[in-house]
């Protein structure tokens, strides 16, 4: 078995490398007036689709977005001995409340659906009627781990209704935040599957830098979790010189720290033995159903939105085709490295640019702005969009689109032929939470 | 590279040594609990931060179990629950099934935390056994200032 685990684990980086120009859909929008539009993305630019021609049924995906509040999956098997296990809303390895309905006979699962219901919250009723800038709060707390990005998707939504263009320095801070909540994301994800294959010291050491990388977030942002920082056009406050340079510091001793627990971590056989070809994803399938960010990429397919921003320079995405649980751990370790050097850029930048380019925040009034747009951003899940519409500087309606509702559904299609020690392995490589699922 | 994680492990240093204090009210359970505290989570409805605060109050810096403090893989197990709200309607049932499950005495810690209120007054069912309540959250420092008080620690 292990020749066999180091010949394949030696052709898994045969990237694929293609740009997917297949327009998916994200979304099912009822805007005002107009019924079932979809929002569509083709690997570059979102939109929203009006055109008769396209059938939204048509989409693999369609019932998935349709019921993305109660039930992801229609399963349903009979046969001599299946029975259906319910796991969850109240377990200790899964903390937060959902349920997985599995159909197994005692070994081999063989479907799931997952409700994500009893995380709902109904947030984007919540902020119907609200100003822009009092639904930030609301937004950031759709899901806690994922709050900068959630509140940079409506952020951006809103500066591109009121037009505003960014200050360069304004948005090398906003990357520098996002970058920071995927490095705590891309460890604590490391850490679950450290911890599922019961590999205690790794899982320790991870846990430490984890938490590390949380005082990290506390010292920029004044909160563990980037909260209350990012606003339209602008921050909130801007960190000092004197803490840029220790978030520096920090990331670049946590990148030096990360490369040796790695490296050991391939080294062990039974680490690795756990997570390779468990819940294989092939790249067909991730297009078709819009897995985005990691989960995509570990499929081989290059394709970030981060890639077209200009604010971004020489971006290094990694890909791996092997499409299964070690592949996506192995992306989320190589994009911790790529946010680090993104951030000390963004450092050097802001430390070389602050007093050459004048530093001013947008000027702008929400009173009787109306219009509609969309804001997107790569989290470190994968892709949020939001569609928002305003009526006079209120919200009239929003659409959130999140990575998880479709990551819950590539792991209820993964994990079928698995068996239930795979399980754990399957739901955490994903990176998807209920309360990012069931907003 | 020695590649044999013990003694990788061993070297370093990790456990911070602090004095964990608050000034949060906290009910103790008449002198029991001295020794250990096996606490069970249950999720009503927040918004995910808690769940990773209490992922990162097992990290090696805190090193819960030299106080004697453990997490138990069911209510059944436990002796303080620890319930990360706000609550959502849908899991009040699950909630009160969960305490119905703890071995008594027992005791209950209530963190509520971010915009998402539903208007749930979790104190009603929680009742005489709520030990103490985290309004304004901070850190995991903060659950093991109030987890050494319940032990009279």
């Amino acid at each position: 078995m292990n020749n066999q685990l180091d010949n394949e684990i030696m052709v898994r980086d045969n990237n694929l490398n293609f740009n997917a120009s297949l327009k998916r859909l994200f979304g099912i929008l009822v805007p005002s007036g107009i019924e079932n539009k979809g929002l569509m993305y083709d690997g570059k630019d979102f939109t929203i689709d009006c055109s008769d021609k396209i059938n939204l049924d048509s989409f693999p995906n369609y019932d998935i977005i349709k019921n993305r509040d109660s039930v992801i999956g229609k399963s349903e098997f009979f046969g001599e001995g299946v029975f259906v296990f319910r796991y969850g809303p109240v377990t200790s390895w899964i903390v937060e409340p959902g349920v997985f309905h599995i159909y197994t006979y005692g070994e081999r699962i063989l479907g799931m659906n997952i409700d994500v219901s009893y995380k709902s919250r109904s947030i984007e009723l919540k902020l119907i009627g609200l100003n822009p800038l009092e639904a930030i709060p609301f937004v950031e707390n759709i899901c806690g781990n994922f709050s900068f990005s959630h509140s940079l998707a409506f952020t951006n939504a809103i500066e591109n209704i009121l037009g505003i263009e960014l200050n360069p320095i304004i948005k090398s801070y906003k990357i520098i935040a996002l970058e920071l909540e995927r490095i705590y994301n891309h460890l604590y994800v490391f850490s679950q599957l450290a911890n599922a294959a019961a590999q205690k010291v790794l899982t320790s050491h991870v846990q430490f830098l984890f938490e590390e990388s949380l005082r990290t977030n506390f010292i920029f942002s004044r909160s563990r979790y980037l909260k209350k920082l990012n606003s339209i056009g602008k921050l909130n406050f801007y960190p000092e010189k004197k803490i840029l340079n220790i978030i520096q510091e920090r990331v670049s001793e946590l990148n030096s720290e990360l490369k040796i627990l790695y490296a050991r971590t391939l080294e062990s056989k039974n680490f690795l033995d756990r997570l390779h070809a468990t819940s294989i994803i092939s790249s067909e399938y991730a297009l078709n159903n819009s897995l985005s960010g990691p989960s995509l990429r570990a499929c081989g397919i290059k394709e970030d939105l981060r890639l077209h921003d200009k604010f971004y320079e020489d971006l290094n995405i990694p890909t791996i085709s092997f499409g299964d649980s070690l592949a996506r751990l192995e992306v989320r370790i190589e994009e911790i490295s790529e946010s680090i050097k993104i951030i000390n850029d963004k450092i050097d930048f802001i430390d070389k640019v602050k007093n050459l380019v004048p530093f001013e925040e947008a000027k702008f009034s929400l009173e009787n702005i109306s219009g509609s747009s969309i804001g997107a951003v790569e989290s470190p899940s994968g892709i949020i969009a939001n569609y928002v519409e305003l009526q006079n500087g209120k919200i009239k309606n929003i659409y959130i689109s999140t990575p998880s509702l479709f990551g819950f559904n590539a792991i209820k299609d993964s994990l079928p032929g698995m068996i239930f020690t795979d399980f754990p392995f399957s739901v955490d490589s994903f990176g998807s939470f209920f309360a990012d699922a069931a907003r | 590279m020695n590649n044999w994680w013990f003694p990788y492990g061993l070297k370093k240093r990790l456990t911070e040594k602090k004095l964990y204090q608050t000034d949060i009210d906290v009910k103790t359970l008449d002198g029991i609990f001295k020794s250990s505290l096996h606490i069970y989570i249950i999720d009503v409805g927040n918004s995910n931060d808690l769940c990773f605060e209490l992922k990162a109050l097992q990290a090696p810096q805190y090193n819960i179990h030299r106080f004697g403090i453990f997490f138990a893989d069911t209510p059944r197990h436990a002796d303080v629950l620890i319930v990360l709200g706000p609550a959502t309607e849908k899991m009040i049932a699950p909630l009160q099934e969960t305490i119905n499950q703890l071995p008594k005495p027992f005791g209950i810690i209530l963190i509520e935390y971010g915009e998402t209120n539903n208007g749930i007054d979790l104190k009603n069912i929680l009742q005489e056994n709520l030990l103490a309540e985290i309004k304004n959250y901070e850190n995991p420092e903060q659950i093991i200032a109030v987890l050494l008080k319940i032990m009279n620690k």
